[in-house]
Parts: structure tokens; sequence; C-alpha cells
């Protein structure tokens, strides 16, 4: 069983030095995601997007004035892949091997385009560059027989409800 | 009882006009020989009849072309749904093939000959290559185009084993019984090539306990391609490219029955032992009437018992006689005339085999036979393992100890789960194969004989890898399986102890496989778009490749975009160039290392052109730098050099141990380009920020809202027009489109495409990088000396610049044009005086100027280049006058408006 949603979220990138980024506290119904020592991706639903920004804006001027905070928000999109089929239509479409512990969060080539990939029980969100949303879109119907997966309309991010936001790193598991 | 069930013969095949029933359990090779085929190839030099003689895939002789795919090995390839089969040499067929005269000329045809003969005069050589491809080969390719879909599959085990034998499936289940994940691939159905009995019971046995094992898998009829760093082990099947990424590898590909070398050792009724005993335990059929058994192994007397069997229960045919050492007499069966310590000297026989000569005990003795089986001893299957130097990988069976007992192949393979242990050895006691007569076939794929061999040594190829290039043994269809041994043992025998004796290097493809398979998932390019791609599209523009971008060249009228640019106003989509943001404590000072011109005097709200060169001071990007405020900069590059600019900007961060934050923004923010002199009037149309010359000056920028939404405003002159890059959220590009179209109407506003706008940048004489430069173009070549601050203590490329700037410079990038209403194509060569002095690499027909416009590269005497030159295309000559500086507004007075 397999579904595809075409997903938006928000999307924040901190550049900051690592000690740094270490002292950013968790946010409600946000996901730290480390995608390098000095670099850092807050994931959320669209409607935190101005929250998300704000409080991690006001937290780097006291912390680190020189850091950098972004909303990347548009540079992203999303879709997310549910149900049993999801790892292998996954590995059809990345050498990136997923972690048996989940949450997890990797980075990595899927399609032949950067991604990065929060992967949960159940499901997992591909992060592509908007760029390139309709070659992720085509191949993951070519990989799936030609099959109409993906719906036409874009739905906004969801955290999942059995998955509390959490902080992950692309070289540890996830901590909550 | 055998595996083919001859009572469901329910389907067939065509072959070559005739129609070919098979049973269940068949594979092509069986079918088509129980309905009497027996010549199944004609050999790739000269033509000689072959027939069926391993029957595991190793040698060439069944090669056929199945449903229009040339070289199938026939015989491991299921009968099972295929439509048509085709031999694919032989002319007028391979039952009557009249270039079987070119064995009689063989005299004319020694090794190497094609480079020694039919070169002079020179125009020989293309003719005689046509006809030896033509009657060379093993079948055509197919010429239509492929429509596989077939994708790629990764697979992260801990440990992948090649090889479904004893050895392959006790390492696999050892491993899953340890708690590893565990892949086996095996190129074969498991169990299904063995004969009904007890090894065949065992195989089964393993086989179904390790698909029990929740962690393990198991790829049948999937060929295993390589193994490449990583480690990676690329396996092909019918599905699938599957990518196999595992931890470590166990090579358990086991033996190839050792190939004899004798006069006529080529003839159809020569078999291997194991193929004719798959023929008869396997298939049911019988390859003869009169069979000759020859073997010096335990093994194979098992297969000599196969026949005898099998020859008894179909009738008609009988094992004549049996060459075994005399040792082992006693364990022939009885009523088989036995020749102890007999060798095999000699096969003969036109067109097919109808006798042996054994040499034995001094004297020779012919025995009339039409089947002549040879158990000889095992050569390792090892091309996997030899590839294998730097990964983690072990052999396990008869692939590490070829002729080893089954209990032996299960420890070894056992063994491998512990890996802490010291890998088995490979077994180097292995008696060397004798190579017997000259006339004796070394190698059957490329039709190399003991004396060609004996020709190149003398011609000075003195080692394995020599004698290898030089006559292409290893080369062909078995790789090496059938011929590597006889070529070590050749070079051995010439020079013991040698290093020129050592295994030839292992190369993938280890089979035979399909260009398509491996491109399996990659077919599709990466394409990017930009959020106004359904614009574009809607609007009818053609689109087309600009590096990893469709972009759109032009809306149906380049002219008419031209003509928007110069008059009126225009529009196009930028949104593809590299954007980043630059910011930290030492934003400036990486700034200042990779630019050349002065980056730390830029005032707040200001740009600059830049140049990005690399150590040895050439060109290889160009873009903007805008500085937003204290230690924050917002840069731009060309849309196909952004990946690269950025590597270099964090490369460079991390050599000098830099505070610096690079943001890639490239997806995150689009651009639209206003440009024409009507362009300040559309923006106040849509903006209520000023947007006069003082507020956005030549260079400015300043952050505006034009039509609700936020952009940043860049003042740029790459046109030659008045013209503002708006960059602004990318979700938000369409309804700004939108609101610039609309508004634009009245002032006859169109959008433009790549094709206007490279006349439009040519006219000022603006370079394109990629086009205009080279490998080693330096910014003086250019006439970009102004964006070069040799002042500057240092930049990257700073030293190349000084040395450079001290020889004298006799090529440059020079504007000129042409008179007429014909440009010169691009590419076109120039001449001075009816001397080759360089090539255009720009040219367009100007609309403006009446003339044609060009760049092109001219060698010339330093510090004077010509005035006139000629430039030669397909069309012919055309006069042309080197100019100064741009073609167009040479002051510049329209794009500073």
């Amino acid at each position: 069983m397999l579904s595809i949603e075409r997903t938006h979220a928000a999307v924040v990138a901190c550049f900051a030095s690592p000690q740094a980024l270490d002292t950013l506290p968790g946010q409600s119904g946000t996901h730290q995601c480390r995608v390098a020592s000095d670099e850092l991706l807050l994931i959320a639903p669209p409607a935190l997007l101005g929250e998300t920004e704000r409080s991690t804006a006001e937290h780097f001027a006291t912390a680190e004035p020189t850091a950098l905070v972004l909303d990347q928000s548009d540079g992203w999109s999303a879709f997310t892949l549910r149900g049993d089929e999801a790892d292998s239509v996954f590995a059809r479409l990345s050498t990136v091997p997923l972690p048996a512990r989940r949450p997890a969060f990797v980075q990595g080539a899927v399609a032949g385009g950067s991604a990065k990939i929060i992967v949960l029980e159940g499901c997992m969100h591909v992060f592509v560059p908007s760029t390139l949303r309709h070659h992720l879109a085509a191949r993951l119907q070519d990989v799936c027989g030609g099959r109409p997966v993906i719906p036409a309309a874009e739905i906004a991010f969801v955290s999942d409800p059995a998955t509390p936001p959490f902080q992950a790193s692309a070289a540890t598991p996830a901590r909550r | 009882m055998t595996t083919t069930d001859r009572g469901s013969a329910n389907a067939s095949f065509e072959f070559e006009g005739r129609t070919i029933p098979s049973a269940a359990g068949d594979t092509i090779a069986s079918a088509l020989f129980r309905a009497g085929v027996r010549t199944f190839s004609r050999s790739f030099k000269y033509h000689r009849r072959r027939g069926l003689y391993c029957l595991t895939g190793d040698c060439p002789n069944c090669l056929m072309t199945v449903d229009g795919e040339p070289a199938v090995r026939t015989c491991v390839t299921p009968a099972a749904g295929v439509r048509r089969v085709a031999r694919g040499a032989g002319w007028p067929s391979a039952d009557r093939d009249f270039l079987s005269i070119l064995w009689r000329l063989r005299w004319l045809m020694p090794v190497g000959f094609y480079y020694k003969s039919m070169i002079r005069p020179r125009w020989v050589f293309p003719i005689a290559e046509r006809v030896i491809r033509r009657i060379a080969g093993l079948g055509p390719v197919p010429r239509e185009p492929s429509h596989a879909t077939k994708e790629r599959l990764n697979h992260h085990p801990d440990v992948v084993v090649i090889g479904g034998g004893i050895a392959g499936l006790s390492a696999a289940l050892a491993a899953a019984e340890g708690g590893e994940r565990v892949m086996l691939v095996d190129e074969g159905t498991i169990s299904e090539r063995n004969a009904p009995g007890a090894l065949r019971d065992r195989i089964t046995a393993l086989r179904d306990a390790l698909s029990r094992q929740a962690s393990a898998s198991i790829l049948e009829r999937a060929t295993a391609v390589g193994i490449f760093e990583g480690p990676l082990v690329p396996v092909v099947d019918d599905d699938f490219l599957h990518l196999v990424h595992p931890a470590r590898i166990v090579v358990a590909t086991g033996a190839v029955e050792r190939h004899a070398v004798f006069p006529g050792n080529d003839l159809p009724g020569v078999w291997l032992g194991r193929g004719a005993a798959r023929l008869a335990g396997v298939h049911g059929l019988t390859p003869g009437k009169t069979i000759v058994v020859a073997t010096n192994t335990p093994e194979g007397l098992l297969h000599l018992d196969v026949l005898h069997r099998n020859a008894r229960r179909e009738g008609g045919a009988a094992i004549v006689a049996a060459v075994v050492p005399a040792a082992l007499a006693s364990r022939v069966p009885a009523g088989i005339d036995v020749i102890a310590d007999g060798t095999i000297v000699e096969a003969s026989g036109s067109g097919a085999l109808r006798s042996v000569v054994v040499e034995a005990a001094g004297r020779r003795r012919t025995v009339r036979c039409d089947t002549l089986v040879l158990s000889l001893g095992l050569e390792p299957r090892d091309g996997l393992l030899r590839q294998a130097e730097l990964e983690p990988v072990v052999g396990a069976g008869d692939v590490v100890r070829p002729g080893c007992s089954a209990d032996e192949a299960e420890e070894s393979g056992r063994r491998t789960a512990d890996v802490g242990a010291a890998p088995e050895a490979a077994d180097d006691d292995v008696t060397a194969p004798r190579l017997g007569s000259r006339e004796g076939f070394l190698c059957l794929c490329e039709d190399v004989a003991v004396k060609e061999f004996e020709h190149a040594w003398d011609e000075g190829y003195r080692s394995t890898e020599l004698l290898k290039r030089y006559s292409t043994v290893t080369m062909g269809a078995c790789q090496g399986a059938l011929c590597h041994a006889h070529l070590k043992a050749f070079v051995g025998q010439r020079s013991p102890g040698s290093w020129t004796g050592k295994p030839t290097t292992a190369r993938p493809p280890a089979r035979t496989i399909r260009l398509e398979d491996l491109a399996a998932g990659a077919r599709v390019p990466l394409e990017h778009h930009t959020s106004l791609h359904d614009r574009h599209v809607a609007r009818g523009a053609l689109m087309d490749w600009a590096g990893t971008w469709k972009r759109p060249s032009n809306y149906g009228d380049v002219e008419q975009e031209y003509w928007a640019v110069r008059r009126n106003v225009s529009v196009m989509d930028v949104s593809t160039l590299g954007k980043y943001r630059v910011a930290g404590p030492d934003a400036t000072a990486l700034l200042e290392h990779i630019y050349p011109c002065h980056v730390g005097d830029l005032k707040p709200w200001r740009s600059r052109y830049t140049l990005l060169l690399n150590e040895a001071g050439y060109l290889f990007d160009d873009g903007m730098v805008c500085r937003l405020g204290d230690g924050s900069y917002y840069v731009t590059f060309t849309s196909s050099g952004g990946d690269g600019a950025e590597s270099w900007l964090r490369e460079w961060t991390d050599e000098r141990g830099l505070k610096v934050h690079i943001a890639n923004v490239t997806a995150s923010r689009g651009a639209i380009n206003v440009a024409g002199p009507k362009a300040r009037e559309l923006l106040s149309r849509v903006s209520g920020d000023a947007v006069d010359a003082r507020a956005i000056p030549y260079g400015g920028l300043r952050e505006m809202v034009v039509d609700g939404v936020p952009c940043l405003v860049i003042r740029v002159g790459f046109v030659g027009e008045l013209s503002y890059e708006l960059h602004h959220p990318s979700r938000q590009s369409e309804s700004l489109w939108d609101a610039l179209l609309d508004a634009g109407r009245p002032l006859d506003i169109r959008p433009h495409g790549l094709d206007a706008l490279k006349l439009l940048r040519l006219e000022k004489g603006h370079i394109l990088v990629g086009q205009d430069t080279d490998f080693d173009t330096t910014p003086s070549k250019l006439g970009l000396d102004f964006a070069v601050k040799m002042d500057k203590p240092d930049f990257v490329g700073r030293t190349a610049l000084q040395r450079i700037a001290l020889l004298p410079r006799e090529r440059s990038l020079l504007p000129m044009t042409f008179a007429g209403q014909r440009a010169p194509e691009e590419g076109a060569q120039l001449f001075v005086g009816g001397v080759h002095v360089g090539n255009i690499t720009s040219s367009r027909f100007s609309p403006s100027l009446g003339c044609g416009v060009a760049l092109g590269w001219v060698r010339h005497p330093v510090g004077a280049p010509p005035s006139r030159i000629t430039a030669r295309d397909t069309a012919g000559d055309s006069e042309g006058t080197v100019t100064k500086g741009p073609f167009y507004d040479p002051k510049g007075e329209r794009l500073r408006a």
C-alpha cells in the first residue's frame, strides 16, 4: 500500500556556530534537523512560519548576533510517502540507507537531486529544492509503474501527531 | 526423473523458420537440441561449427539472438516466453556457411594480422574493416530505440553472497543465523541446474532454510555485474538494476570445468562433463549415441554414471570407452571399455565429431564416437573475486578450493560468517592445464590456437597482459573462464616464476550485459524548473535545455522580443541565476579573497560586476556582488555555474578557517529582469516606492514592494538598456510576473527568451562564460582588466596573473562587425591575409546596427590586433572589421539612464 502527498512546509534555515545552534530550544510543532555542524533546518507546518522565524531570530540576537536566520520555505517542496511500500519506492530513487531507528533525519541524493528526508514510523517526508518538484513527482510516477499516485493539489505539512517534534542530525539518531 | 517435464510440452518458439516445441523446465538450448539442432553457432573468426559445450553459461558456443537481442546464452536461458531465436553468424546460414572457407585460409590470418596486412595502401583498411565487421561478430545489435523502463533498486544488506551453491547458501545461512541482513544472488535458478539426487536435495534444503530467515532475501536469475569501490555490487535481473551496498561480500561463484586443448577440441560433439551430465540428468537428453568419457576426477566419474544410466534408460546410446587414471578404473561401470592413464590427443570429424585419438602407454588408438565428454579438473570462476582487491571480499567453496567436496564447501561457506577469521586462501596447488598440440584452440571465443600464442611470443609479446591484448584471449564472452588458465600456463612454462605470468586484471562486467540495463533509472536527466515554468509553457514558449534547467528560448518571435527590449519594455525569467546569501564576521574577507575586484570599499546597497578566477588565473564564472550591510552580502553567479561557485566559496571558507555563513537561496528566490527604455515607467505603475535614478542608480539596489511582493531590486545592464532585476520569494513569482505583464500592456510589453538575450548582450560586447571563454581565458584576453585590481595584496589567481602579465599577449577575444544581412556562423574560422588566426564564438545579425556583430578569438602580434578579418563558414567567406568597445550604445548612456 502506498500514498503520496505533495506538501508545503515552513522551513527556516539557521546558520550559526555549533555551540550556538546547540542552545536553540525546542519549539512547539517544529522539527529541528541538523544539516551540518553549523546549519540547522527548522521544519514546521506553514502556519507556524512567522512564530518560528521570530522566536529563532530573537534567540540568536542574544546567543550569536552574527548568526543568519532565513525563511527558506519557498525553496523546498516536500513529498510525504506513507504505507508499507514507501521504503521500497524510496530505494528506487536513492542510495541513501534508511535507518532502522526512527524518527530520523537523513540527507543525500534522491532522483539525482539533493534532498532532506525526515523518516518516521510508517511514513517519510522527502524535501527537495522547489526547482525539482516536478522532476521528483515524475520520477515517483515512473517508479510506481506510471500509477497516478500524486495528487495535483498541494497540502500543508502537518507534524505527525504520533511523533512529537524531535531534534536530529544526519549522523545520529533523533532525540526528543 | 528430470527437471524438464516433456509430458507438458505446451509452448514453442520460432527458430529460423521452424517451430520448436519446448517443455516446462527447458532452456532454449535444450529445446533446440531435442529438436535435432547440433550446430549452435559459427566461431568468431574462422566460422567453424560449434555445438553445445558447457551448459553453464561459460563458453560462447550457444550464443544466439533471442527476440532481437544478440549474444544470449541459450544454455541457461529458459525457453518459456521466448518468441524467436536465430543464430548470429553464417552466410547464407549457420548450417551451410560459405565463410567457413576462412578456416582453410587461416595461414593468411595469424594473430594480429590486421595490424600488419591490409594497411598499405591506406585506402585498403577502411574497406577491409567494413568487411571484417560484417563477417565477424555475434549478431546485429537492434537499431530501434529501447523502450526499456527498468528502474534501479538500492539495497543495504550487511552481507551479499554471490552464488547459490552449497558454499554460498551455507555462507548466507550462517550470516543470517548470526543476525546479519543477508542478500544472496544467483544467476540461475538455485537447485534446478543439478540433476535430481542427493546433491540437489542438499542444496534445496539449504535454500529452504535460508528462505525461512526473516533477515535474508534471495535473488535468482540475477547476474552480479562486478564489484566496485564502496563496495557496490550491481546485479541485473528482469525487473531491476539492483544496486547492492553491502558491508561485506562473499563470492561463491564456484568453478568451471577445465577446457582441454587438442586438435578438434571445438568440434560439435565435444562436451564438458557438467554440460553433458546436465543435459542428461536435468533435461533427460543423451548428448550422443557413441560416447567417450575422459576424466581424472571423482566428479567426472559421477558424470560418467549419469550418462551411463541415461544411455541405458533412453536406449540407442552407449558409453563406448572411458579414459581414466588406472587408480579410478575400478569405479567405471561394468561393460564400458576402460583406457587407463590415457590422454586425448586429437578429435576428428568434418563438421562434427567422428572419432578421437587416445594415447596411452606410448601407443595411439582411434576410437570411433560422436560424443566426447571431458572432466579433467576445475578452474575457479574467480573473475569477481579478482576484481575486488581493496574491498571486504572473501571467497568460499570451489572458487578458492576447486574440487572440494560438498561437506568442505559447506564448511567453507559457514566459516565466512566469522568476520574476524582470516579469509580462506585460494588453492595455489591447482595443476596447470596441459596445452597439448599447437593446433588446439586455447580460446573458443576468439578462435585462438596454441600456435598463435607461439607466434605472438616470438614477436615479443611475453607476458599475460601483452598476450591478452595482442591475441584478445580472455576478452571474449567467457571473459577468461575457459582460457585464462591456459594463458597463465603458456607464459608460466616459458618464464617460470616470473611476474609476467601473473593473472590478468579482471574488470567488470563479469558477464555480458545490456547497456540499457546499466542505464536503468538513469535515463531521466535532472531537470530544474523555475516557478514560472508553467507560465512560459502556457504562453507557447519554446523550452530548451540550458544546463540542467529548462528555459524559454523564445515565445515565437525573436525579433519582436528583441525590439521590445530596445524600444519599449520586456521581462525575462532569470530565476535560474545562482543566488547566495553570504554573511558573518569574515564574509568580507572571504569575498575579497575569491574575487579579483575590491569588495571592502563597496558601499551598502551597491553592487559590482565580479569575476571568479581559479588559481591559474583563468576565468570560470562571473556574476554580481551586492552589499546589504556590514558583513552581509547577496551574490549571484551564472545559471550553470552556481553549484561550482558555491563549492568554491565553501572550500575557501574551510581552507582559511573563516567564520562565514553561506546560504543557497537559488530555489527560494525567484528573479525577473525588467528591461527597456520604459522599464522605470512600468515599475512605477506597480510599486509605490521610488524608482527614479536617484533612488536606484546604476549599480544600486534597494528593497521595494512590487505589486505587494517584497523584492530586492538590483539595477543591472547586461542587455544594454535600463534594467532592473527583481529578486523575490519564488512562490510569488507567478503573481509578480502576471502583474508586470498586465501593467505593461499599454507599454507594449512582451517577455523575451534566451535567443533575444544572446543577441542583446552580444550587441553590448558582453561575454557568455563557456561560450566565449576557454579553460585558459584570463581577464586581460577578454578586455576585462577593469574587473581585476592588482593593487589588492592577495586574491585567488593573483600570483598567476602576475606571471602571465610578463608574457606577450598574442591572443585576444575581439569584437568585429560584418557588413550585409548575414552574420557568419558561430564557430566560423578567422583568417588574416589568408593565414588562419582563430574562430568566432558568438555571432548574430544586429537589427539595430544593420550588420553582423561577432566576438572571436584572434591570434595577433603583440599589441597589434588586426583591423580587417575574414570569416569562413559553410556558406563561404565574409569580410569583417575588428572594432573596439561595445557595438551598441558604446558610451552606455541607455543603460545608465
